[in-house]
């Protein structure tokens, strides 16, 4: 009687923690579900409609995506969402990400619209690939670089949690408001990298959005070839009077940038893909560091479940 | 900590609801795209249901705060409220005038129709900022008045027969506001050195929240820039000794401006308050400008004298807090208008019986309040959260200063003689002639300190 009463309990507090390693090892282990979002490499142009032949054949990554719960206000009701993910790079230094996901109405700007909400997008980098910053839009100390995609067709480029990191003179030189004006802003017009193509048909939005891998602006992570990086995703359902906080949001994901296939012929051309794969290394290396530590994190919190379960189900009803 | 704030006071009886203020407001503020169908300023009629819709219905809308085990809580953050649509405000028009001049030669006059100014194609007017002006539309409008709360049905069907009075309205600048409240990315703030309530417009990106949780619906999306906009009390003027533009232009000359010093640190447990001490503990919040220990403390807070002269003739201090004759709209929103309301007196029953003595329904030589006109429960359900002593109160008084002058003027008594009058409802000679200065002749309607920026209150920096 007493082991049968108390084995819901157990049982409880199990699952419990299993979702508690889930919540706070979320990254690694959805990405270890999901194979993550491969960047095929592209030589020559990459088209940038999205109802083109080549996005469409294109496998897509299909990432799930939850109601942000954390802060007022509240998105309503929980609801899994999925947005499927698919990009390229070519040999020009371009990176587009096409990003689909199924929506019955087609919420835009309009003359007179006080209570039209546009749907949006928007995917979420760190600014530096030494560690993984805070999925909700990063720290002080680990901002994150979010391209946020509004309908029917405006791409920004905003910064978040770098705010109160900076001087106001470090500030100014980068064009930003000596005091921040919130804990998410709009870059300058420089920064403005990236740029977008959409289409909404048959209740499904398609969109493309791009950007030089390079950058020049310190908040803006550069991107090589060959190179791993997290990203992460949000959706905005406009149709439920959603917008700010109000959205569902992914974990990270891992997104890969791949290089050109065959060695390169030409001696200059070697140069620059040594450099890259310099560069590939060095990141893959930081990357593996983190992930052994998180690994090793899950591994002890497993043990420990493990070791409460057995206390619990074992040793416990004997002493009774 | 004391604070200033600039507030305004309306005298209702003296609208005259010609829209003036509106239209002035309009041509400084929001003639452009993207704020058509905003109306910083408004003019009402009651019983109506004002701009937008019903805008009083906080079932629908889900303005201000609600009290839940003493504590306050926005009520948007309650329940799921719908966003006001265009429906509940209007589709904006204008009329093709060039067709008056341009159209053929026909056997009828040429005639301009509305265009929306959103499409600029043909629309069909169906309703407008104030389209129930004038009581137009009585039993379809007025009977969705939500003021009419606690009274019989049979008096709805009366109304039009007996009482209408206009409500301009502009925003309250509170002291609690929802708004700000209810803003994710701190844009709103109530700046510190006179109280006035912006939207920062760098930092909002038009999330709306504040659009629903401003009771009054005085934040209007603009959906050209993806922003929202509020009335700024016309602060560039304010800053300058100037009145804002509603009451520099207003015909009827109902409106004053002024300064109240009030406690900061109060306004919070103020707004807690039961709905029937409402009024009366915002007036407790006000303070008197001329005791030393108030000069004080509001210097050490850094007051400017300028503000705190101001305060001193200012006639929002005399007729909220000395008087007690201006009440705040919707005190049970909770969010402490700092905008006031002289409740309408007209028109007076006068009855003399068959001698030409006054009938019973007078209370000495003042008619009973409660056989005027418009009905003491409507007036408090606005002005009052019910409480139907405040109306009563003020009432009273506008009522006594009356019957003062009339006995100096048409009896021809001393000011000593007829003073009888005044003492019966609080008020003094003095008082009497300071109503009659400013309510009368309108002078000195406007006590505005210009802006002190060197001794600006920086308040610390937010997250």
């Amino acid at each position: 009687m007493k082991i049968s009463s108390k084995a819901p309990l157990a049982l409880t507090a199990l699952l419990a923690l299993l979702a508690l390693i889930l919540g706070v090892s979320g990254t690694a282990l959805v990405t270890a579900q999901v194979a993550g979002i491969e960047a095929v490499y592209v030589q020559g142009d990459i088209p940038l409609d999205p109802e083109s032949q080549f996005w469409q054949e294109l496998e897509k990554a299909e990432i799930p995506l939850v109601s942000q719960n954390i802060v007022y206000p509240l998105a309503g009701e929980g609801e899994t969402r999925k947005v499927r993910v698919a990009a390229a790079v070519n040999d020009q230094g371009l990176l587009a990400i096409y990003l689909e996901w199924d929506d019955p109405t087609k919420d835009v700007p309009v003359p007179g619209g006080i209570d039209v909400f546009p749907d949006q997008a928007a995917v979420q980098f760190p600014v530096s690939n030494e560690s993984l910053p805070y999925i909700c839009m990063g720290t002080t100390e680990q901002p994150v670089s979010i391209v946020l995609w509004r309908a029917p067709d405006m791409a920004e480029t905003l910064i978040a949690g770098s705010a109160y990191g900076m001087s106001p003179e470090q500030r100014e030189a980068l064009g930003l408001h000596s005091v921040p004006t919130s804990p998410i802003e709009l870059l300058p017009p420089e920064a403005q990298v990236w740029a977008s193509e959409a289409v909404w048909s048959d209740g499904v939005w398609k969109v493309v959005i791009y950007r030089p891998m390079g950058s020049t602006y310190e908040l803006v992570p550069s991107l090589t070839l060959g190179q791993e990086v997290s990203v992460a995703f949000a959706l905005w359902d406009g149709s439920k009077g959603e917008s700010g906080g109000k959205k569902s949001t992914s974990a990270w994901f891992t997104l890969k940038l791949a290089g050109p296939a065959a060695p390169p012929t030409e001696v200059t051309e070697t140069v620059t893909e040594t450099q890259t794969v310099f560069e590939t290394e060095t990141v893959t290396e930081t990357r593996g560091g983190v992930g052994l530590a998180l690994a090793g994190f899950i591994v002890g919190v497993l043990v420990y479940t493990l070791a409460v379960a057995a206390y619990v189900y074992l040793v416990k009803p004997r002493q009774q | 900590m004391v604070r200033a704030q600039i507030s305004m006071v309306m005298v209702l009886d003296k609208c005259i609801g010609c829209h003036t203020c509106s239209l002035t407001c309009k041509n400084v503020w929001t003639n452009r795209e993207g704020q058509e169908y905003a109306w910083w300023n408004n003019v009402e009629t009651r019983p109506g249901v004002g701009f937008p819709k019903v805008w009083e219905n906080q079932e629908k809308y889900g303005g201000g705060w609600t009290l839940q085990n003493g504590k306050l809580r926005l009520r948007i953050e309650t329940k799921k409220y719908k966003m006001p649509s265009k429906e509940d405000y209007y589709e904006p028009f204008t009329y093709e005038y060039d067709k008056l001049f341009s159209d053929q030669l026909m056997d009828q006059q040429p005639h301009a129709d509305p265009i929306s100014l959103y499409s600029d194609e043909k629309i069909e007017v169906q309703w407008g900022p104030n389209f129930d002006d004038d009581l137009a539309g009585g039993d379809l409008t007025i009977p969705a008045d939500p003021n009419w709360a606690g009274m019989e049905k049979a008096m709805y069907k009366e109304f039009k027969n007996v009482f209408m009075f206009y409500l301009p309205r502009i925003c309250n600048h509170c002291l609690n506001p929802s708004c700000l409240a209810a803003c994710p990315r701190k844009s709103i703030y109530k700046r510190p050195e006179d109280g006035i309530v912006l939207i920062d417009q760098t930092r909002c990106r038009g999330y709306r929240q504040c659009v629903q949780a401003c009771p009054y619906k005085k934040v209007y999306y603009n959906w050209k820039t993806g922003k929202s906009e509020k009335c700024i009390f016309c602060y560039p003027r304010i800053e300058t000794g100037q009145p804002p533009v509603c009451a520099l232009t207003c015909v009827g000359k109902i409106r004053y401006v002024g300064v109240v010093l009030y406690d900061e640190e109060r306004a919070l447990e103020v707004a807690k308050a039961p709905e029937s001490q409402l009024v009366a503990l915002q007036r407790d919040l006000i303070l008197d400008p001329f005791d030393p220990q108030v000069v004080r403390a509001a210097r050490e807070a850094g007051v400017p004298d300028n503000f705190i002269e101001a305060a001193r003739k200012s006639p929002i201090y005399y007729m909220f807090k000395k008087w007690e004759i201006a009440l705040p709209l919707h005190p049970e929103f909770r969010t402490l208008p700092m905008v006031f309301y002289v409740p309408p007196l007209n028109p007076v029953i006068t009855i003399l019986d068959k001698n030409g003595k006054l009938g019973a329904d007078y209370d000495s030589v003042i008619p009973t309040i409660d056989k005027l006109r418009i009905p003491i429960r409507y007036l408090a359900n606005m002005f009052a959260a019910g409480n139907e002593e405040e109306v009563r109160k003020a009432l009273k008084k506008l009522l006594a200063i009356r019957e003062f002058f009339r006995q100096i003027e048409v009896e021809g008594k001393s000011k000593s003689e007829a003073a009888w009058v005044l003492e019966e409802n609080g008020l003094t000679v003095q008082d009497a002639e300071m109503m009659f200065r400013w309510l009368a002749h309108s002078r000195d309607r406007y006590v505005i300190p210009t802006a002190k920026k060197e001794l600006r209150i920086r308040v610390p920096r937010r997250g």
